[in-house]
């Protein structure tokens, strides 16, 4: 790792050092697995995620593995490695990972994959797979952008798709045994073809795709006998039976959400057609309350969080809410400890549970219609109506909320000017509501923050073939929506319309992708996800550079017959 | 109890903040104790209102950078028969509430060295500091013995001071007591005023002492650590080194 006086000169340089509350030390020469989990962004943001938190005590769990932990160095601390020529180092150890025996990256979204490559490269090592020898790590990947894995094909040796407790103890057994039968040292190539038959394993490398003369998929074949036509995801199938964490890592510097995360449960039981994320995780799975209580004092006595956290999908889902709440409350009281309630639905369960939290005082209320109009949201599948949202609102005032933040998208399939209009009607009228109040019962004028995204159709979701706006039209759109909002106190915020191309021709892309993502990496685009460093310049020039173009991959419908570069992957299948 | 006139038990506590943990701020070192306290359970009183918070107070934020091996913070518990009485210095005794067992829950590199008992009447300690003393080291530090003797000779060292509007000249002279080389001249020795009244940073008189020399030091290669802090014995009386004392002898006010 860097000298200290170095780690001067940039900011926040809590984000290099480690040393953090329940930080796993073991002795690497003990160890037959050394595996740096890799988040392609900052320390920040990496820290808040639950999933490196499980991986990182599920690994370490094993003696035979010492699991250490990589982000992303932020923009100023870069040209201080590169002048020093440190390469990148793991926080646990600050040993340099490229003599790790794995890099696993968690791929959260479409707009790190720049990163992860920036990675790669700052730990000395080629970007693609088929350049790496076996004195250098193996590289794989997993998390919710797995389930598309081919953009990425090229840079990654094995990709992980499901659940992160499932299989990973297999593949880890696997890998010892090869490197016992090696000598001590890997053989990489053995050692994937052993596990390209498992669960939720994909092998890029054993696979061959062929196209047709309009640029479609023509063939997507297995090459060798032990890799499979289909991937079917590995899943967990009870969550009280699986590997939790009894601590969690606590940073020392403040992070994202510096909390205690109870999953309450994975899966969701609304199927909004947008969402990949209720697409990819079927089918739904829950915790006992029993088990979350045992998890809720275990994790508050080992970390002293201030702050509890119930995250799911749509958490007032949870069957046992009321109850589990009611419980929970009793333990949180004695501790002045908050809970937070990130991901509710707009109903009567979740407004007495707000109350009950006080978390009105604290927070705003973030409700997503996701559409304007009701004919929209009966086309998106987004199962709420108009009626609920001004029911709810006017519920949701009375209590106390006087700050609210609401969620639409622009780019839906079948979208008129009409829905984008009823976007500001709905706005208008819920503002409306609130002065409906007594004046005695408003505190303070309401905040009314209204957010629109742009529409990127996702693999495996019912909107998969759909045609995706053009940077230019959603351009348009929010200006449409802006004019429309004639109320001077709503505020109205959209997001970054070319962010989205790129977004789109990542989330659909196939292998041919990848030479854009290496052309824009080389050309100087990382933090794609960060407005402050995006530049979609870089990615215009890559994509004309290789042939890569935001009409194919981004804007085309798709043919229903059409071969998509994930159909040989498996998420669902799971009715319940 | 009268919750609005509540009696605590108060405890002073040294500590040391040190090699990695220079590297985290003032802000992030309260929410790391805020935690350890958590943890180690420890019955710490908490502030009334909506949003109760642990009642503790530092005697003076250590900037981001430097070590500390004298820092000091107050901890507030509410008044029971289970806390740890004694200075550790008399291991005999071993109570339920054991406050050095928070070193158990801490990060290395932060340590409790001492803990004091203070009485009810005494004033906290972040008013009382009016001092502290610094040792700095940098390459070529053995060739600054004569610029200290220059500096120490002048009868005024102007300096611009930067306050939160401005850039301003000031006097900065009266704030050092001492200066001087130390350990086999492998470290500058300074004792400057500290605290929320008269505060002198230590790089403001190294500054002086490379524009002397004609050298550029960038601050990042300069290692500063914070030592002693100091109080007036005679409250009334200007700071200087024989009317100091050093800070946990605060609890004998």
């Amino acid at each position: 790792m860097l000298s200290e006086s170095k780690l001067l000169q940039v900011s926040k340089p809590g984000r290099y050092i480690g040393n953090e509350i329940n930080i796993v030390q073991k002795n690497p020469a003990n160890v037959a697995v050394r595996f740096a989990f890799c988040f392609p962004d900052v320390y920040e943001i990496g820290m808040s995620n639950l999933g490196l938190q499980i991986m990182y005590f599920l690994l370490n769990e094993r003696t035979d593995t010492f699991c250490e932990r990589v982000f992303m160095p932020w923009t100023d601390m870069l040209p201080i490695m590169q002048a020093e020529k440190t390469p990148l180092w793991a926080l646990e150890t600050g040993d340099p990972i490229n003599n790790f025996s794995f890099l696993g990256f968690t791929l959260q979204h479409e707009l790190s994959f720049t990163n992860v490559l920036a990675m790669l490269d700052l730990a000395g090592l080629p970007l693609h797979s088929n350049q790496r020898t076996n004195d250098m790590p193996i590289v794989c990947a997993g998390g919710p952008c797995a389930c598309n894995p081919e953009p990425m094909a090229s840079f990654v040796d094995f990709f992980y798709i499901g659940d992160g407790e499932a299989t990973i103890n297999s593949i880890l057994d696997i890998y010892c045994e090869n490197k016992r039968k090696n000598g001590g040292k890997h053989n990489k190539q053995d050692f994937l073809a052993d596990i390209a038959n498992l669960s939720g394993v994909y092998v890029p490398a054993f696979y061959q795709t062929t196209y047709n003369n309009d640029g479609t998929i023509a063939q997507f074949t297995p090459i060798i006998a032990n890799a499979p036509k289909t991937v079917q995801k590995t899943l967990v199938k009870s969550l009280d039976e699986t590997f939790f964490p009894d601590k969690m890592l606590v940073p020392l510097i403040d992070t994202a959400h510096n909390r205690v995360s109870l999953e309450l449960f994975r899966g969701c039981k609304h199927g909004c057609k947008f969402c990949q994320a209720s697409a990819t995780q079927r089918p739904i799975r829950y915790r006992k309350p029993e088990t979350l209580l045992k998890q809720a004092q275990t994790l508050l006595d080992n970390t002293g969080h201030e702050e509890i956290s119930l995250v799911s999908l749509s958490t007032s889902d949870y069957p046992w809410f009321t109850p589990l709440l009611d419980e929970l409350l009793k333990i949180t009281a004695a501790r002045n400890v908050n809970i937070s309630l990130p991901s509710l639905r707009l109903d009567a369960v979740s407004l007495d549970a707000l109350q009950k939290t006080q978390e009105i005082r604290r927070s705003s209320l973030t409700f997503a219609p996701e559409a304007g109009t009701q004919r929209l949201r009966d086309v998106i599948r987004k199962n709420i109506t108009a009626l609920d949202i001004n029911e709810g609102c006017r519920a949701a005032f009375a209590a106390g909320f006087d700050r609210i933040k609401l969620y639409f998208m622009t780019g839906l399939p079948t979208e008129t000017d009409k829905d984008l209009q009823a976007i500001a009607l709905l706005s208008q009228e819920i503002s409306d509501e609130y002065y409906l109040l007594p004046r005695e019962q408003r505190r303070r004028p309401l905040t009314l923050n209204v957010s629109c995204s742009c529409f990127v159709p996702k693999p495996f979701t019912p909107f998969q073939w759909e045609s995706q706006d053009t940077a230019e039209t959603f351009i348009q759109k929010q200006k449409y929506i802006k004019d429309n909002l004639k109320n001077k106190r709503i505020v109205y915020r959209y997001h970054d319309a070319k962010t989205a191309v790129v977004e789109g021709v990542l989330s659909r892309g196939d292998r041919r992708v990848a030479a854009a993502i290496e052309s824009a990496y080389k050309k100087g685009a990382i933090f794609d996800s960060w407005t402050e460093v995006f530049s979609y310049d870089l990615w215009e020039q890559a994509f004309a550079e290789t042939g890569v173009s935001p009409e194919f991959y981004a804007y085309r419908k798709r043919d229903s017959a059409e071969i998509l570069p994930w159909n040989f992957i498996k998420v669902g299948d799971y009715h319940e | 109890m009268n919750k609005m006139n509540r009696e605590y038990d108060r405890r002073l506590l040294k500590f040391e903040k040190i090699g990695k943990m220079k590297f985290i701020g003032h802000l992030d070192l309260l929410r790391i104790f805020q935690g350890a306290i958590r943890r180690a359970k420890l019955p710490i009183a908490y502030s009334n209102g909506f949003n109760p918070h642990q009642k503790m107070v530092f005697a003076l934020p250590l900037p981001l950078g430097m070590q500390g091996t004298s820092e000091y913070l107050e901890l507030f518990f509410d008044k029971s028969d289970k806390l740890d009485k004694l200075d550790r210095t008399d291991k005999s005794t071993k109570n339920e509430v054991d406050i050095f067992a928070l070193n158990d829950y801490l990060p290395t590199g932060l340590r409790i060295l001492e803990c004091y008992e203070i009485s009810e009447k005494t004033p906290g300690p972040a008013g009382a500091v009016k001092a502290a003393e610094y040792r700095l080291i940098f390459d070529g530090i053995q060739n600054t013995a004569p610029y200290l003797q220059q500096l120490l000779a002048s009868p005024q060292i102007i300096a611009l001071k930067k306050t939160k509007k401005a850039v301003k000249e000031t006097d900065i002279r009266p704030d050092i007591f001492a200066l001087k080389l130390e350990s086999g001249e492998t470290a500058i020795y300074m004792h400057l005023s500290a605290g929320s009244g008269r505060n002198l940073n230590p790089l403001l008189v190294a500054s002086q002492i490379f524009d002397k020399m004609g050298i550029v030091m960038p601050e990042h290669e300069i290692s500063i650590t914070r030592g002693n802090l100091f109080a007036c014995i005679n409250e009334n009386a200007e700071y200087s080194l024989e009317n100091s004392r050093f800070l946990w002898q605060i609890k004998e006010f």
